[in-house]
């Protein structure tokens, strides 16, 4: 069963399975490294909930809530 | 002996030029400025907000251009910063096409960073590496076989540390050896679905007879259907088939047509990169227990506001004794020109009050300009302006801006010129735009004395301290209040830019350079003072010739008599011959007063306000609030001492001013249906103060968004918010007198 990143609680990790179609931020969030097969960690929630701050090929994104929701994920361990 | 003349005549006299190329928080900038020195030329690009920054490089006794290109993660045309980025290694739209790619790569995070070398290399442009922050890269564990990196990209690469300065010459040996000797990048070799794409995009076009894309424009097209390339082709509908069968095909392969480039060259780099990075261990990040504390929900958030404060303390209060600093060579200078022009009234006006004011009216805004760029280059190159935009965006995502909005909206509050040149920070052009249509709205610091002035007349003596000084504070935030629901209904109905994706990168922390942050605070002062400063003083000597023309003699002599006559009802007239004698007597100044009084009266502004007071009528504006107000246009500043004009006191008034504050009290109108009646009634005084919270009264504002945006957003600023001012004060009077 695949989850969405904005359903992650702080700390867990995933793999990236797929990005949903949505050219234009499929393509920014690909070129930042959100690729299937990578693994992806959430590193911290902002203070008022969103956004959120992952950890994807040993660098630090923050994405919005909205992005998070295209990214799916497998193998999630909370 | 036949050889073409003309051609290499040519290339003789025209210089290299060499760009810059890489993502941002790679240092890019600090080697372009440790590469140029101080001869650099900032422009925009044609038609685009984005800056132009190019300077001259002299290495090997060779004049080089070197262009230091916006940074960006990947050539797909998301941004402006983009966009530019694609016309210029395009060489489009009159861009000259660089001779030499220099690529600045963070050794720290070299993957993603050669994605977009990666994608460059199917331009066929000679490149060359600077590998940046090697020190701090060797730091965190990462060794890296520079030797190996560069014989399987093809070209060379060079070890450099921007910050402190290390490996220029040898990067400036690279770039003169690459320019003479220049290698090219290998492409990467593309899946058949790609390939394929390719061919059935170029063949399609073809023969629809729209456009004929090179291999490597109908890559960028297949990848990113907002390219640059896509808008030369003239068949949108054509163009849509063809990409959505290539899309198909590429999603038959089980890629993503989203993201499939750079999976593609992510895959590619793997292999590429395999034996040339060496992390000993898991990569050490040195950010990880920075962050626990400054990103933590309550010490993050405690942090962040002392940091905002100490900012916004720092523009509020210590600009100040440099401004009255500024204020006070103004004067000097002024008193210093008079009396060498006496001889010509007009033009001792014009000068003194027209181009002195106005070239102290430039200069006034400098100290607080450098002390934000000060602040804000230490935020960004400690890299803590990414977490404070991870910590409060949420509060400004609802209506459009962004966590980066923050500072330039704060700024606003000290002053509106220094906060939109902030949003300079914000990469995406619509968060951009509603940031610098809101900033006019906070209450800036020239707003204060008005509150001041009718507060302490008015609100204070009749509900004490207390009331007044929550009076005071409320005023603060009338703009803000109607900025924010104001950006959600333009984001929402009006704008019809696409919004981008708020994605952060949270760059490890370092410390800054004194030398980067000077030079920053440095461009950005000569940039408003050679740019916006000729705009601004313009501006003020137009608004000087309409106060002082067209200055009949007659009114002098008219004001001159009735102040005789008025006079002689209590003076004997050798009292008064002997006090008009004494230039300093009170009856001296008085008359002198009167006669500047009468003097606005009949200027062609004063006449316009005369005009155009009825507009103001329904406000309860009588006409000499209306040319109070039309006179404070240019800068909201000057209302009280126009005001201390009009009410005979002279211009020598301040806030705390109690003769102006006793004339205000028993002011009442003269005629019209309120004869008799006092003029400042708590609806008027309440108006008076929301018109000029939210009433567009700076020229300089004006001209720095026409400068950032264009003149029809600064028109549409102007009327928009004059108008919106001009409705609340109506309503305010209207609902007041009902009550």
């Amino acid at each position: 069963m695949t989850r969405a990143l904005d359903s992650l609680s702080v700390g867990d990790r995933a793999e990236i399975d797929s990005i949903a179609t949505d050219c234009d931020r499929a393509n920014r969030l690909a070129s930042l490294g959100f690729i299937p097969g990578r693994m992806v960690r959430v590193t911290r929630f902002a203070p008022l909930g969103d956004p959120i701050s992952v950890e994807v090929d040993g660098q630090e994104i923050s994405l919005r809530r909205a992005e998070a929701k295209i990214i799916h994920l497998k193998n999630i361990s909370e | 002996m036949t050889a073409p003349i003309q051609a290499p005549l040519k290339k003789s006299t025209a210089r290299p030029l060499v760009a810059l190329v890489g993502n941002p928080n790679t240092g890019k900038s600090t080697l372009f400025n440790r590469l140029t020195g101080l001869r650099q030329h900032i422009a925009n690009y044609p038609g685009i907000t984005v800056e132009k920054k190019s300077g001259l490089l002299r290495a090997g006794g060779v004049d080089i251009d070197l262009l230091d290109l916006p940074g960006c993660y990947s050539l797909t045309a998301i941004s402006n910063d983009e966009r530019v980025v694609m016309d210029v290694l395009g060489g489009r739209r009159g861009l000259q096409k660089p001779d030499l790619l220099v690529f600045v790569l963070d050794a720290t995070n070299l993957k993603r960073n050669l994605l977009l070398v990666s994608q460059c290399a199917e331009l066929g442009i000679p490149a060359l590496i600077a590998l940046n922050q090697c020190d701090a890269a060797k730091r965190n564990g990462i060794r890296i076989d520079v030797d190996l990196l560069s014989k399987r990209l093809g070209v060379p690469v060079v070890e450099t540390i921007a910050t402190r300065g290390s490996g220029l010459g040898d990067l400036k040996e690279a770039i003169v050896a690459a320019l003479n000797a220049p290698s090219i990048l290998p492409k990467i070799e593309w899946p058949d679905c790609i390939t394929h794409g390719c061919g059935l995009l170029r063949a399609g076009l073809q023969r629809a007879g729209s456009g004929d894309l090179s291999q490597a424009e109908a890559l960028r097209v297949l990848f990113d259907s907002e390219s640059v390339f896509a808008c030369g082709v003239s068949d949108k509908t054509c163009l849509k088939k063809l990409l959505d069968s290539a899309h198909s095909e590429i999603r038959e392969s089980g890629l993503n047509p989203g993201s499939a480039e750079a999976v593609i060259h992510y895959r590619h780099l793997e292999s590429l990169l395999n034996g040339v990075i060496e992390a000993s261990g898991p990569i050490a990040r040195s950010h990880d227990s920075i962050d626990a504390l400054l990103l933590n929900r309550v010490w993050g958030t405690l942090i962040f506001f002392a940091v905002m404060y100490v900012v916004f303390q720092s523009l509020y209060s210590w600009a100040g004794p440099l401004m009255d600093l500024i204020d006070a060579g103004t004067s000097a200078t002024q008193e210093m020109v008079r009396p060498l022009l006496s001889s010509t009234p007009a033009l001792q006006s014009m000068v003194c009050d027209g181009i002195i004011a106005g070239v102290g009216g430039v200069l006034i805004f400098l100290p607080q300009i450098l002390i934000l760029f000060f602040f804000i280059a230490l935020l960004e190159d400690t890299g803590y302006m990414a977490r404070a935009a991870f910590l409060v965006d949420k509060l400004f995502s609802w209506c459009g801006l962004n966590g980066r909005s923050f500072v330039p909206l704060l700024s606003s509050y000290a002053c509106a010129i220094p906060g939109v040149m902030a949003t300079r920070t914000l990469s995406d052009p619509k968060a951009r735009l509603t940031t610098i249509l809101m900033a006019p709205f906070m209450s800036c610091s020239a707003r204060l004395p008005v509150y001041i002035l009718l507060i302490g007349t008015f609100i204070e003596p009749l509900y004490g301290p207390l009331v007044a000084g929550a009076v005071l504070f409320a005023m603060h935030f009338v703009g803000l209040a109607l900025a924010l629901p104001l950006a959600w209904i333009l984001n929402r109905f009006f704008l019809k830019i696409k919004t981008q994706p708020f994605i952060l990168e949270m760059p490890d922390y370092r410390v800054p350079t004194l030398r980067n942050i000077f030079h920053r605070m440095w461009e950005r002062g000569r940039e408003f003072v050679l740019r916006a400063g000729t705009v601004i003083l313009a501006f003020s000597i137009l608004i000087w010739s309409l106060l002082y023309f067209p200055r009949d003699p007659g009114v002098r002599e008219k004001a001159t008599q009735s102040f005789l006559a008025e006079a002689a009802a209590s003076h004997s007239p050798t009292e008064i011959q002997t006090a008009l004698e004494h230039p300093d007597s009170e009856m001296s100044s008085a008359l002198t007063h009167r006669i500047d009084s009468a003097y606005i009266e009949q200027s062609y502004l004063g006449r316009f306000g005369k005009a155009v007071q009825p507009v103001f009528e329904p406000a309860g504006f009588d006409w000499k609030i209306t040319v109070g107000v039309l006179s404070s246009f240019p800068a909201r500043e000057v209302i009280i001492a126009t005001l201390g004009i009009i009410y005979n006191l002279g211009s020598d008034v301040d806030e705390g001013s109690d003769d102006l504050r006793a004339v205000l009290q028993k002011e009442k109108w003269s005629e019209g249906p309120h004869a008799g009646e006092p003029v400042f009634t708590m609806p008027v005084v309440l108006g008076i103060m929301v018109f000029f919270a939210l009433c567009m009264q700076c020229g300089a504002t004006v001209a720095i968004i026409a400068r950032e945006l264009n003149w029809r957003w600064a028109a549409l600023s102007f009327f928009g918010m004059t108008f919106l001012a001009w409705l609340s004060a109506v309503l305010i009077y209207q609902i007041g007198r009902l009550l």
